[in-house]
Parts: C-alpha cells; sequence; structure tokens
C-alpha cells in the first residue's frame, strides 16, 4: 500500500486551513457513503470533502476510499453549486486522480517491475441536500455519475537476443459506474 | 421555473450519461514480426572492414596476443592487444546473426542465425568463408510458431506496439505479461582448458575448440567436429540431446562442464570428438555458466524472468573432487550475475548492474569479498595473463588482477 496519496491529501488538507479565515467563505464538510453499480461486482465508496462555501457555490479537496474491482484512494477537487434552493438541489462536479492501493504483484516469470501511475478521476451528479433546522449539521441523497481510469505498466524481458532488454507492457482501466451517495454534512 | 431550467440540462446530462456506464481495458503491448531474408543473401555481406567503435559486445574470445569482440547480432571485433595499456582495433569483420566464436589457426567459426561458418582469417582485412554447417543451431531458425525454411534465416524481427481492448474488466490482475517470443540465443561459457585449447572463451561461450575438436552446445544437444582440417569441420559424433536447455560449455583437461538451465553436467573428452557422460549436479531451474579448477567448479545462477528461477541469484561452489559425485559446498548470493573468471585466489564474477565482485575463494567454503567495481554492467570475463578481459555494456575493461594492486589497464570502446 503506497502512503503517497494520504500524505499528499494531508498536506493539501493543510493548505485549505489556511484559507479558511478568508472572509465571506465558511467551512464545511460533506462525509459519504456511497454504493456503486456499474458493469462488475458491486463496490463501495466512502469520500470526504472539506472545503469553503460563500453564497450558492461550495469548492472542497476530497479524499476518501473506494472498491471497484481495486482498492483505491482518490484525491479530488469538488465544487458544487446550490441549482434549485426551493428543493434544496444542489449540482456537483468532482475532478482529481485515483490512486491505486493494490498493484499486481511481481513475479519471477515475467512480470518483472510493476509501475501503477496515478489515473484521471472525473464525478458529477445531483445532490439532496437539507440541515438540520437552526443548526450546521445536515443529511444528503444524490445520485452520480463517476468516471476512473487507472494504469498498470509491467516491466519484462525481451530476448530474442541476449543480452536482454526490458519490454514495458501497459494495462489502462476505465470504470464508468453510477453511483447512490448518502452523506452527513457539518 | 427559473431554478427549472437551470436544473433541467444537468438532469438530461446525467441521464444520457446511462449508456456509458461500462468498464474498459485496453492492453498496450510489443508486437514482434519476423524478417525473413535468403541465405545467400546474407552470406554475401560477410566481409572484412576496417575496425569500428563497439556498440553493443558480446562474448569474447582470445587467441594470442588478439582479442575477438563479438558485436551481437552483427559481427566481430578484432582487437590487438600486445600492449594491454594501448590495444589496437584492427578490423570488424561483419557476420550477421553472430553471437559466438572461437579460433583456431586461420580459421574463425562463428555461428551466423542457425548455421555455423568456418571463416579464413589470414588476412584480417579479407575475411573469407569457407565453409557453411547447416542448422547447426536450429533453435534460430523458429520462433514463437514462426519458421525460417532451410533456404532464409530470421534476420530480425520488426517492433510495433499493438494496443488491444478486452471486454473482461479485469483481464490481468495478478497475472504475467506475455510479450516476447523467445528465440534462444544462448549464454556463453569460459575456459582456461589445459588440453591444448587452442584459444581461450569467455565463461558464457558455447564453442570450445580442444585439441583437434571443436564441441559447441545448442539449446538441447552437444556437438563435436573434428576439425583437424579447419577449413572443413566434420562431426565426429552424432549430437547428444539433452532434455535441459544447454547455456555454456567450459573445457578443463578431458573434461567439459556444461551449463544447462536445471544443473551442471560433466563429460568426458579423453577419447576426442567422443564426449562420454561422466555425472550432473542438478539446481533450480536459472541460467547458469560454469567454470572450474580441476578440485572446484563455479556456477553462477541467474534467477530472471527468462531463466525461469524462483530462487534468488546466487555463486555456487561445487566440490568436484569426486568427479562422479559433485556436491555443493556453499552459496554466495548474488543480484543479476552472469560470466565468471578464476585468476589465484580471487573469482571474478560479472553481477550485472550489482558490477564487477571480486571474492577471495582461499577457502573456497567461505568465499568472501574483496573488491567490487561499480559503474559497468559486466556479463562475461577472461583471466588471461595477469590481465582480466571484461565484456560490459560500456565496452571491453583490461584490468591488471595483480591481487596486491587490482586496476584498470585500459578500456576498448
Amino acid at each position: 500500500m503506497t502512503i503517497r496519496p494520504l500524505l499528499l491529501a494531508v498536506s493539501v488538507s493543510l493548505l485549505f486551513c489556511t484559507v479558511h479565515a478568508q472572509q465571506g467563505w465558511t467551512y464545511r464538510a460533506f462525509n459519504y457513503a456511497g454504493a456503486i453499480f456499474g458493469d462488475g461486482p458491486r463496490g463501495l465508496q466512502i469520500t470526504s470533502m472539506h472545503g469553503f462555501y460563500r453564497a450558492r457555490q461550495y469548492a472542497a479537496l476530497g479524499t476518501g476510499y473506494e472498491y471497484y474491482h481495486r482498492s483505491s484512494v482518490p484525491l479530488f477537487l469538488a465544487y458544487k453549486l446550490s441549482l434549485v434552493p426551493k428543493f434544496h438541489l444542489y449540482g456537483n462536479a468532482n475532478a482529481g486522480l485515483s490512486f491505486l492501493l493494490s498493484k499486481s504483484p511481481n513475479t519471477p516469470f515475467g512480470n518483472l517491475q510493476t509501475k501503477a501511475p496515478p489515473g484521471f478521476l472525473g464525478e458529477a451528479g445531483i445532490d439532496w441536500f437539507k440541515t438540520v433546522q437552526s443548526s450546521r449539521y445536515g443529511f444528503s441523497l444524490g445520485g452520480w455519475y463517476s468516471y476512473r481510469q487507472f494504469q498498470e505498466k509491467f516491466r519484462t524481458e525481451q530476448c530474442i537476443t541476449r543480452p536482454c532488454s526490458d519490454v514495458w507492457e501497459e494495462y489502462r482501466y476505465q470504470y464508468s459506474r453510477w453511483i447512490i451517495k448518502a452523506g452527513f454534512v457539518f | 421555473m427559473n431554478s427549472l431550467t437551470k436544473t433541467l440540462p444537468v438532469l438530461l446530462l446525467a441521464l444520457s450519461l446511462t449508456g456509458c456506464v461500462k468498464d474498459k481495458v485496453s492492453r498496450t503491448y510489443t508486437l514482434f514480426k519476423p524478417v525473413y531474408e535468403r541465405k545467400e543473401n546474407v552470406l554475401a555481406t560477410i566481409k572484412s572492414e576496417p575496425g569500428k567503435a563497439l556498440e553493443k559486445p558480446g562474448k569474447i574470445y582470445v587467441y594470442g596476443h588478439y582479442l575477438f569482440v563479438n558485436e551481437v547480432n552483427e559481427g566481430v571485433h578484432v582487437f590487438n592487444y600486445a600492449d594491454p595499456a594501448k590495444p589496437v582495433n584492427q578490423a570488424f569483420i561483419r557476420i550477421p546473426g553472430n553471437l559466438d566464436i572461437a579460433v583456431r589457426g586461420n580459421t574463425l567459426y562463428a555461428d551466423v542465425y542457425s548455421d555455423m561458418l568456418t571463416i579464413d582469417i589470414s588476412d584480417l582485412m579479407a575475411a573469407k568463408v569457407t565453409h557453411s554447417y547447416p542448422n547447426v543451431f536450429p533453435e534460430r531458425t523458429y520462433s514463437s510458431g514462426f519458421i525460417a525454411d532451410s533456404t532464409q534465416y530470421i534476420v530480425g524481427w520488426e517492433q510495433r506496439d499493438t494496443t488491444i481492448a478486452y471486454d473482461d474488466p479485469n483481464p490481468c490482475f495478478g497475472c504475467v505479461p506475455g510479450v516476447i517470443w523467445m528465440n534462444d540465443a544462448a549464454e556463453f561459457a569460459a575456459s582456461t582448458a589445459t588440453k591444448s585449447a587452442v584459444g581461450v572463451a569467455g565463461s558464457m561461450a558455447r564453442f570450445s575448440i580442444v585439441d583437434n575438436f571443436l564441441y559447441l552446445v545448442n539449446a538441447y544437444s552437444l556437438q563435436a567436429f573434428d576439425i583437424s582440417t579447419p577449413a572443413t569441420p566434420v562431426k565426429s559424433t552424432e549430437p547428444l540431446f539433452f532434455f535441459d536447455e544447454l547455456e555454456t560449455i567450459y573445457p578443463f583437461r578431458d573434461k567439459l562442464f556444461i551449463g544447462a538451465t536445471t544443473g551442471m553436467f560433466i563429460y568426458d573428452i579423453s577419447t576426442s570428438g567422443q564426449p562420454v557422460y561422466v555425472s550432473h549436479l542438478a539446481h533450480f531451474r536459472v541460467c547458469d555458466p560454469v567454470i572450474t579448477d580441476g578440485d572446484f567448479a563455479y556456477a553462477t545462477l541467474r534467477a530472471t524472468a527468462l531463466c525461469g528461477g524462483i530462487q534468488e541469484s546466487q555463486l555456487q561452489v561445487v566440490d568436484v573432487h569426486d568427479i562422479q559425485q559433485p556436491t555443493l559446498l556453499t552459496t554466495v548470493p548474488m543480484k543479476d550475475p552472469y560470466g565468471l573468471g578464476k585468476s589465484g585466489n580471487l573469482l571474478w564474477v560479472c553481477d550485472g548492474e550489482a558490477g564487477l565482485k571480486i571474492l577471495d575463494i582461499s577457502n573456497p567454503k567461505s568465499p568472501s569479498l574483496v573488491k567490487q567495481i561499480n559503474g559497468i554492467n559486466p556479463y562475461d570475463i577472461i583471466p588471461i595473463n595477469g590481465i582480466m578481459l571484461v565484456s560490459a555494456k560500456e565496452g571491453i575493461f583490461l584490468y591488471n588482477a595483480d591481487p596486491a594492486n587490482i586496476h584498470l589497464e585500459s578500456k576498448l570502446q
């Protein structure tokens, strides 16, 4: 398991905290648990977004954990816009990177080295969000479209004549799914 | 109403994405396709040229004060190293598909793809093919279902990247990339043969000359040729076939030590040209050149993907006092070992990217590292007259082997 995405998430979160004092922006966190529906077996997503809102807009940095075919850690920028205030409907768009947690193992018979560079993630959805009266807490429920891209590169040897040289083989995974997300907001 | 006009496009966008809910996987890999050429066209290109720079040095062979360096698949460089500090690049003999060499008198023995040639080098600048022996290395006529007929060689491989899409969303989680079609080339072997060996090969050679016989191994057989008439070798025995993949051949006195992927074989050649099985020491599946000093044999076992190794690479020291029953004495971990050579009580091991390792083997049961030369990627070595000739990716290095003053004499490029 790589610790790099977690460190990156913590670093950017700290950076966000320094913006907290900016006038007109108010801190708010959205924490989601989601069920993933796609071609593959049902998956799970847990994300936490920390950011600031002003008027009808909200911008945040998010991270979490996802399991859909593979385990991964997403790291993304999030944007919310109140679409229909009367019905508490919000439009959402997230974009960022996804880091694979479970790389394919190296083997002595060909897969000498594995690289898994982060892949693009993009999500869009609509949330119904309601705060509990006279408090900063609230709940949300939404439907999202989610796209994930992962890469894995395997190094093996090419040896038509020796000395041998390296050859890389690349797998690119693209997952498109629906996610039903339930959120707790504070 | 205003709100609805804003919401509607978003809803429509979401609905339009329904068809996109799908997993896709693409695999990009390298595809190799053989390039065939008629034999007469290839043989017509064999000729001498002025000395040129080393690009991809392979196996090495010493004859007198001449050093022959294989340029992988291109030919043979000839250096005069009478003065090790100032070697002279004398000539390049273009031999397409060449990997192995041996020399006796004015005759150069060399493979050209699947065939073996004898080449008259009495005039280095006018090398001339005198004889061609077909299909000595049959493993180089076919690969991955491609077979060259008897009139052709596979002279190269077109390489291109190919991408294919899979429906299976997880086609290769934890599996092994299957890129290549291997067409064996070989490993080398070495010698300081004491029974009238004509030249000295690197420790990974597949050719070896002892007395009037040329012994060679291809992937699955040991062959012997009578070279009493150097330009026209004659088979002295039928090929001896093995179940194991053979890699290297090393002559010592009246024995041949053969390195195979699954062990070391010892053959008796006291009846010249008629190798007779003596013994075998098995090991796990790896690539392994072997040398000996008569009392002990030293083999590097390289566990890589192509060698099928599932254990760690290592140096093995084998007691061969009882030639009928060689026994493993000890092992030393290595990183990516290829050739090796012995000079006095020092064993020089080419350990690939880990450099050149020099071990004190005065007590063969416990070899100890005395020096490591980094910054080169060596894979074959010949100890001769106090000089260690090292073939590396970076060129040919000549080291003074004096234990008290090991140093680089010169470098050939």
